[in-house]
């Protein structure tokens, strides 16, 4: 709208707030169709890897569980297990955080929403040939890339096609800040492509030679969680929180600053998971320096947060989006200070090679990068459906299901790790005992599973009917307000600029 | 194994010098100043400081002293209107 | 602030740095190794994986057998590696050259098999082991590989080949059971599992 229109309008406060709650509403609108396509395509992953999860878990301690199926033996049913999780649930649900915060943070339209429609079946569809190829007999025992090698090309061009998408709304934006959220996110947009197509061409497809393969991995691995999951899950914790408490974040300095520390030491933590291995020593101290200066990022995240919602920690009682994110907030400080101590030599000499280390990844992808998703979801799915969730008391359900469920895995393969590794660097203690000794806590971890399991059914449960718009017709606290409404207000359609 | 070495370096001082450099301008530009301003444009006149924008769908939200809302510190956190123009950050 | 040019600027460098720290530079170091000899012997080490161990090779990588056991040696005093003998030495970069791809592993919920071609080297044990990890191992909770293996109905005498199961364990009479092809692959390519040869480098 011209200044000439502008003029004439009287901007009272209503008209005013009016205004931006319909500009809201549009930008959310314009996100509707590709975001909620990659929200229901992830939960659908989700619940796979789930169901792979558990079978893992179970044939941990009974070896015989469905034992006569080569397509379900260990090997391939958890790496099935990781790839989907991977790929289908965590990468396609960091995408529609991503491009619904893209837009809204540009106070821009998502652009071109139906190719991201196309993309998102791109991936889906190469997720699922690679999950099919895995527990069929394509397995490539390479971490992290299980996956067929023609399912790379596709995966690497449907990204390429969602992040520009992603880039060209950034590129159209009103709002002349940059909050932090959109530095998260560009860094991710940007950092996954060339570090998925560098892997995968250096050890699929033109391999190089030896334990160099083993050094691109975990460059590849341990980055996938830090520049892509991490900067995903840290752009919508400083995003929502301070959105749903009202309070803007503590100290805009220490996350600026903490974004800068992540993008240098992040990167070039990944090759502490070979320590021991057949590695340049220098290599691999590279690396543990760098992951014990991950302490500062995480520090200034952790500071921010904390200050931020301190006054405020009892509206976690109040907000389902507030108590997963939080949670996940909580889990990325616990995880990441855990990750710089097991970077330590001497700490690593025992945790390596055991359960200790499996259960460090959990803490990370789950109870940081998963819970903080599921608060993101309370949030963003009612106003893309325009529909309230069906039911407080299950969102509780769901909460404790899946909180109680992590830390119940995270305990328990902790404590039988950490003995683990130090009855393995006893050579007096027989091997079998070891085994032994771990059977307890891992049947503990797939009770875990299923209580995992429970809530993943509850919130896949939340999100059909929310999609449906069954339940009762809500429109507090999350629905804030209706498109014509506000144009009958303002009484046009255009911008005041 | 020499190249290496001057890759190596060459990249480390051009590193540095880019991030001196950045810093320098960054000061010379001011760009420090008004920074925590910055964390308020994700809030706007309908989604103003100090209101609370998710709970518990069908429930009443937090009493009011959970919210603990001290109207002076408010004041000064609100954002510039970005419809009155020439108050916005972006104008800077 | 709005610098887009400049962030992207910043996220370029930050990622170019560990890029070329992690990839390029160890690319450069360790690109080049070949096979070397050491001391009095007369052939270099390590050698290629040929034949039916390279068929092997596939197997364990498409059963993931990697995600339970590793393939390395880590160094006197650092673990107990050495202790529980898995290997004289430690293992170093060159001894992997050949491996494609290179599964060192980082879980030990098995034993390390970078040397289990020395450790065990019958072949009969291994069949065992691996049509039931039980016979071998009683309290493994690795799992059945039978699907690697066929039962057949014996035709005059039985098969050479066929494995001899202990009485709890046995099937049918007039029945036994047989490698197929991808399980004496599997056999083969893990009793080519020898890291025991010296290396110069290694030599400490």
């Amino acid at each position: 709208m011209s200044d000439a229109v502008a003029a004439t309008v009287e901007w009272t406060p209503e008209k005013r707030r009016a205004y931006f709650a319909r500009e809201r509403a549009g930008i959310d609108a314009s996100t509707r169709l590709p975001v909620l396509t990659f929200f229901a395509a992830s939960v659908f992953w989700l619940l796979v890897g789930t169901t792979l999860a558990i079978i893992a878990s179970v044939k941990m301690h009974w070896p015989e569980f469905l034992e006569s199926f080569s397509w379900l033996t260990f090997g391939r049913a958890r790496s099935a297990h990781l790839d989907t999780m991977a790929y289908g649930w965590t990468a396609q649900v960091g995408l529609g955080v991503s491009l619904w915060l893209i837009a809204r943070l540009a106070r821009a339209p998502l652009r071109w929403p139906r190719l991201l429609v196309g993309a998102a079946g791109l991936w889906n569809a190469a997720v699922l040939a690679g999950a099919i190829g895995v527990l069929g007999g394509q397995m490539q025992s390479v971490e992290w890339l299980e996956f067929p090698p023609f399912v790379a090309p596709l995966l690497a061009l449907a990204f390429v096609v969602i992040a520009m998408s992603a880039l060209t709304t950034f590129g159209d934006r009103q709002e002349g800040h940059i909050y932090v959220s959109q530095w998260y996110l560009f860094g991710a947009l940007f950092w996954f492509p060339w570090l998925y197509v560098v892997a995968n061409v250096l050890i699929l497809f033109q391999p190089v030679r030896g334990v160099l393969q083993a050094s691109v991995n975990w460059w590849f691995a341990h980055n996938y969680l830090g520049l892509y999951l991490t900067p995903i899950g840290l752009a919508s914790a400083y995003y929502l929180i301070p959105k749903v408490i009202g309070r803007p974040v503590y100290s805009y300095y220490l996350s600026i600053i903490g974004f800068w520390a992540l993008a240098f030491f992040y990167n070039s933590a990944g090759i502490h998971h070979l320590i021991g291995g057949p590695m340049p020593a220098w290599l691999i101290t590279y690396s543990i320096v760098a992951s014990v200066m991950m302490l500062i990022p995480v520090g200034t995240v952790a500071i921010n947060h904390h200050m931020t919602t301190v006054n405020h920690f009892r509206l976690v009682l109040y907000s389902p989006t507030l108590r997963f994110i939080v949670f996940g907030a909580m889990s990325y400080t616990a995880v990441s200070v855990q990750g710089a101590l097991q970077s330590l030599r001497t700490v690593n000499e025992v945790s390596h090679f055991t359960h200790y280390t499996v259960a460090h990844a959990h803490l990370g992808v789950y109870a940081f990068f998963t819970m903080t998703m599921f608060g993101s979801l309370y949030y963003i799915v009612p106003r893309l459906t325009k529909w309230e969730w069906a039911s407080a008391r299950l969102i509780r359900l769901h909460f404790w299901m899946t909180a109680g469920g992590i830390m119940l895995y995270f305990l328990s393969l902790t404590w039988a790790g950490w003995y683990q590794g130090q009855m393995l660097n006893d050579a007096n203690v027989p091997f079998m005992d070891i085994v032994k000794y771990t059977l307890p806590y891992l049947r503990t971890r797939s009770i875990a599973a299923v209580m995992l399991a429970v809530g993943h059914l509850v919130f896949a449960y939340l999100f059909v009917l929310n999609l449906l718009h069954r339940g009762e017709p809500r429109r507090d606290p999350t629905i804030l307000g209706d498109v014509k409404e506000y144009r009958d207000m303002i009484g046009s359609e255009g911008a005041p600029q | 194994m020499h190249a290496v070495y001057w890759v190596i370096y060459g990249t480390v001082i051009l590193f540095g010098v880019t991030v001196v450099a950045a810093f320098v301008w960054a000061i010379r530009t001011h760009q420090f100043q008004k920074f925590q301003q910055g964390a308020v444009s994700i809030f706007d006149p309908d989604e103003p400081v100090g209101e609370m924008t998710d709970g518990f769908p069908g429930e009443s939200g937090p009493p009011p002293e959970v919210l603990d809302c001290d109207q002076d510190e408010l004041s000064k956190l609100d954002p510039p209107d970005p419809t009155v123009k020439g108050t916005s950050i972006r104008h800077e | 602030m709005n610098h887009g040019p400049l962030i992207f600027l910043g996220v370029f460098f930050t990622f170019a740095s560990s890029w070329l720290a992690l990839v390029f530079t160890p690319y450069v170091q360790l690109q080049h190794l070949t096979a070397a000899k050491s001391g009095e012997t007369a052939s270099s080490y390590p050698r290629p994986i040929a034949g039916l161990a390279l068929v092997g090779q596939r197997v364990y990588s498409r059963d993931g057998c990697m995600y339970c056991h590793t393939q390395q040696v880590r160094p006197e005093g650092f673990g107990a590696d050495f202790e529980r003998g898995w290997g004289p030495r430690r293992t170093v970069a060159r001894d992997y050259i050949y491996d494609r791809p290179v599964m060192l592993g980082t879980m030990r919920t098995g034993p390390d098999l970078a040397n289990i071609g020395v450790r065990q080297p019958s072949v009969e044990w291994h069949h065992l082991h691996l049509y039931n990890p039980r016979i071998t191992s009683p309290g493994s909770i690795m799992p059945s590989y039978a699907f690697l293996y066929r039962k057949q109905k014996i035709v005059g005498q039985p098969s050479d080949d066929a494995l001899e199961l202990p009485e709890e364990y046995a099937i049918e009479p007039g029945y036994e059971i047989v490698p197929t092809e991808e399980a004496r692959a599997l056999v083969a390519y893990l009793l080519r599992q020898d890291r025991t040869y010296p290396l110069p480098e290694a030599e400490q």
